[in-house]
């Protein structure tokens, strides 16, 4: 039994050590989560602007272009209820916060995660968060959490033919990624072609429960920054017209509703739709819901002018 | 708990080191940790069922002392049908009940009676046809007496219950399980070592072989109407590796962690798609099923002792039950009677006892006519699988009538090559041919890699035990987990 444990063991060094190799590498390679989780950590004493919100913000908005000390902790697939966890554990340490940008898409009030979402665990190793269970196994392993994914990153890592991502020191992707929107060659006719395929079942889900939930979290946000004299600002991204044709009507009509009813009991806060502004055409987005580099570039300066004028104010 | 899942990781090793060093090697504790341990394995499941699987220990367990204590023939045959029928009776509930409600509701609407039965909606117990096979060859042993009673509930428990059988088999029978459970054993390191090559091999078949085909034969078969000839012979070609690396894979799994706590288990495959005649396939395929078919149906019906017209009939009558055991649908029944069929011309030609020797033994290579033989029994399995992958029985037909499909058409042949390296590129051809030279090379040991580098030093082959993990390392990580087919039946 014991050459058998000994040989058994001795077999598996090699294996405990590319395991280990493995992890070090999801720990420290730049991914967004940890640029930008390093960002913030190295400059709490100076961040001015936080931005909240799903791949939509994250995607959209470049902190390089805003005349402020940014952080986007927007992520993809980040909900309400992780907005809130980041908000309410950074926002009381940011001294100098001056204004927090939240959003608020159509879809952002009924999106809920639920614990199978592999990105969990990365905000607890990176942000400390964690407003979702995680299992014993994610906390000692972020590998663990999505094999697959960390397996393709480090195949491309070291293919030569792959786009390498190209982050900022903010944590934003500068490069852009064929989407969509250029494997079609920016043809708005076979885009609307295509479409229904590809945004069957995106964003359509509805619940009343999120809608609640959602709603309870983002007003314990507001109400903080009301309170500690943080402005607000919240955005509704562009989006291309496939997908705004793909929405569910009373989605919509939930959302308006809760907006309209936010605005009018606070008319100090600042609310702008950009959803379908005509100022974005089919060149500035990677696919459907997400703006491409050029685009964030456009949205940012915009958003850069509105930030102006909010905090003069 | 899937043996391809990292809970099983876990569980493995904490009962393998609580069985060897927390027991002080006593039989008792051993047997007591092992049926504690493969309750809670079931109990991972759905712990609701482990009562069932109580139930039906506790039945036989009962009903086979009272069978050995009964004092006429009589009384033993009252015991005897008791647990048959509860036995059957559990089965027929959570497996078949709907789907002869459904199929008597179908056949008078035929009749023009329009008729509503109730049906009844629970998930199938897992391993039910498995462990109630168990109970039920043991029971019949005893009735027949071949066995004594066993008067141990925790051995009896454990023969039912040991995890590696219990939930995809393979079936086991007490006159060969139940001694090593009541036998001390000791670790023998070699044998720990054979454990792991063919859990290893396992792993390999069912991540990367079958998971990965089960990828593509899912997208042919689910869109088969819109496919080419081609692509459906593809689709079937896929499901064909899927369920053998599937269901083997897990066989030896299951072999390879028996032999890590000291038992062996029955063999359950012997590279069937190397067979040169459907006999010779149903000797190799699913061994333990088609033995106790052959045991506790074909020989009590008479077997071939009656004539012509009997071998027919029990043929028919062991495969169609075979294809229904498999579970409740048409699809099934169809691909037993179509084995049935096959089988047919060697039955009647008193040829199904040709091919009893491994083919090619001693050579490298197969004759130009057992190369033929090959081909004709691989094809027609192939063929078989499509009634079993099939959602209906109007699916299978209109599969199998799509095959020949633009059977001329070039294009679609580059498309379905294409497919086929699509993907994860030229990977899953290259392991594909991989593992049918293993599997050709080791076709004379129990598994294809038992005696693999034997010749070799240690360090060549760890080098070679080291690829197969990466590479099952590599896709694993790919997400492509798919539960055990064999699971669901």
């Amino acid at each position: 039994m014991k050459k058998f444990l000994k040989n058994f063991l001795i077999f598996c060094i090699p294996f405990a050590l590319l395991l280990v190799a493995l992890e070090l590498y999801v720990l420290y390679y730049p991914s967004t989560f940890n640029k930008k989780a390093h960002y913030l950590h190295d400059n709490k004493e100076n961040i001015e602007l936080v931005v909240l919100g799903s791949s939509h913000n994250q995607n959209a908005i470049n902190p390089q272009w805003i005349h402020l000390n940014t952080a986007n902790l927007a992520n993809a697939s980040q909900d309400i209820q992780l907005d809130a966890a980041l908000f309410f554990k950074y926002v009381p340490q940011l001294k100098k916060l001056k204004l927090v940008i939240f959003e608020l898409d159509y879809f952002t009030l009924e999106e809920k995660n639920d614990t199978t979402n592999f990105r969990l665990p990365w905000y607890k190793r990176f942000f400390n968060i964690e407003p979702y269970p995680i299992s014993i196994l994610h906390r000692i392993s972020l590998y663990s959490s999505q094999p697959s994914f960390f397996n393709k990153l480090l195949i491309d890592a070291v293919n030569p033919k792959k786009t390498k991502y190209q982050l900022n020191k903010f944590g934003f992707i500068t490069n852009d990624f064929p989407g969509v929107m250029e494997d079609l060659k920016y043809d708005s006719t076979a885009l609307a072609v295509t479409a229904t395929e590809r945004l069957n079942n995106k964003h359509i889900d509805t619940s009343v429960y999120n809608l609640n939930f959602n709603k309870t979290k983002l007003n314990a946000m507001l109400s903080y920054c009301v309170a500690n004299n943080i402005k607000i600002l919240i955005l509704s991204s562009p989006m291309y017209s496939t997908y705004i044709k793909n929405e569910v009507k009373l989605k919509k009509e939930w959302n308006k509703i809760y907006i309209d009813s936010l605005i009018k009991a606070n008319p100090a806060f600042n609310y702008y739709n950009y959803e379908s502004d005509s100022r974005f055409t089919v060149r500035d987005f990677k696919n459907d819901d997400h703006l491409n580099s050029n685009g964030a570039k456009k949205y940012t300066l915009i958003i850069d002018s509105l930030v102006k004028t909010i905090v003069k104010n | 708990m899937l043996f391809n899942s990292l809970s099983f990781a876990i569980f493995l090793p904490i009962v393998f080191l609580l069985y060897w060093f927390a027991t002080g090697k006593n039989l008792k504790a051993q047997n007591i940790l092992l049926m504690v341990a493969s309750y809670f394995f079931y109990a991972c499941w759905d712990y609701r069922f482990m009562f069932l699987l109580m139930f039906s220990t506790l039945l036989d367990y009962f009903t086979g002392l009272q069978m050995e204590a009964a004092a006429d023939k009589k009384r033993k045959k009252f015991w005897f049908w008791l647990s048959v029928i509860i036995n059957l009776g559990f089965l027929g509930v959570f497996k078949y009940y709907n789907f002869f409600i459904e199929s008597f509701a179908d056949g008078l609407s035929m009749l023009g009676i329009q008729a509503h039965f109730p049906t009844i909606n629970v998930i199938l117990p897992v391993g039910i046809s498995f462990y109630t096979f168990h109970g039920l060859s043991y029971v019949i042993d005893i009735y027949n007496d071949k066995i004594k009673a066993e008067k141990n509930f925790v051995d009896y428990a454990l023969f039912v219950s040991f995890f590696p059988l219990l939930v995809a088999g393979p079936i086991e029978r007490a006159t060969h399980l139940l001694p090593q459970i009541k036998k001390q054993r000791s670790f023998d390191y070699s044998k720990g070592i054979d454990g792991l090559r063919q859990i290893l091999w396992g792993l390999f078949k069912k991540i990367v072989i079958a998971d990965s085909c089960a990828q593509f034969a899912n997208i042919i078969f689910n869109d088969s109407a819109n496919q080419s000839g081609a692509m459906l012979v593809l689709g079937a070609l896929f499901f064909t590796f899927q369920i053998y690396c599937d269901f083997s894979g897990y066989s030896d799994i299951a072999l390879g962690t028996a032999r890590l706590f000291g038992v062996e288990l029955l063999r359950n495959f012997a590279f069937p798609y190397f067979s040169r005649d459907i006999a010779e396939f149903w000797r190799r395929w699913h061994i333990s099923l088609s033995s106790w078919f052959r045991d506790y149906l074909y020989i009590p019906l008479g077997g071939s002792k009656g004539g012509t017209w009997m071998k027919v009939r029990n043929t028919f009558i062991i495969f169609l039950v075979s294809g229904f055991w498999h579970g409740a649908n048409w699809t099934f029944i169809a691909w037993g009677l179509l084995n049935a069929i096959y089988i047919m011309p060697s039955i009647l030609l008193s040829t199904n006892r040709n091919n009893l020797d491994i083919v090619a033994q001693g050579k490298i290579l197969p004759t130009a006519k057992e190369l033929i033989q090959m081909f004709l029994t691989f094809s027609a399995t192939v063929l078989a699988w499509i009634f079993f992958r099939a959602e209906s029985l109007t699916h299978a037909f209109q599969y199998v009538g799509d095959l020949f499909k633009g059977l001329f058409d070039k294009a679609a042949y580059s498309t379905a090559w294409q497919y086929f390296r699509s993907d994860i590129g030229w990977v899953l051809p290259v392991l594909l041919l991989f593992f049918m030279i293993t599997e050709w090379m080791g076709r004379e040991n129990k598994y294809a890699i038992e005696k693999w580098g034997f010749r070799f030093s240690r360090p060549v082959r760890w080098a070679f035990y080291y690829s197969i993990v990466l590479i099952i390392f590599y896709f694993a990580g790919l997400g492509n987990e798919q539960e055990f087919i064999y699971f669901q039946f």
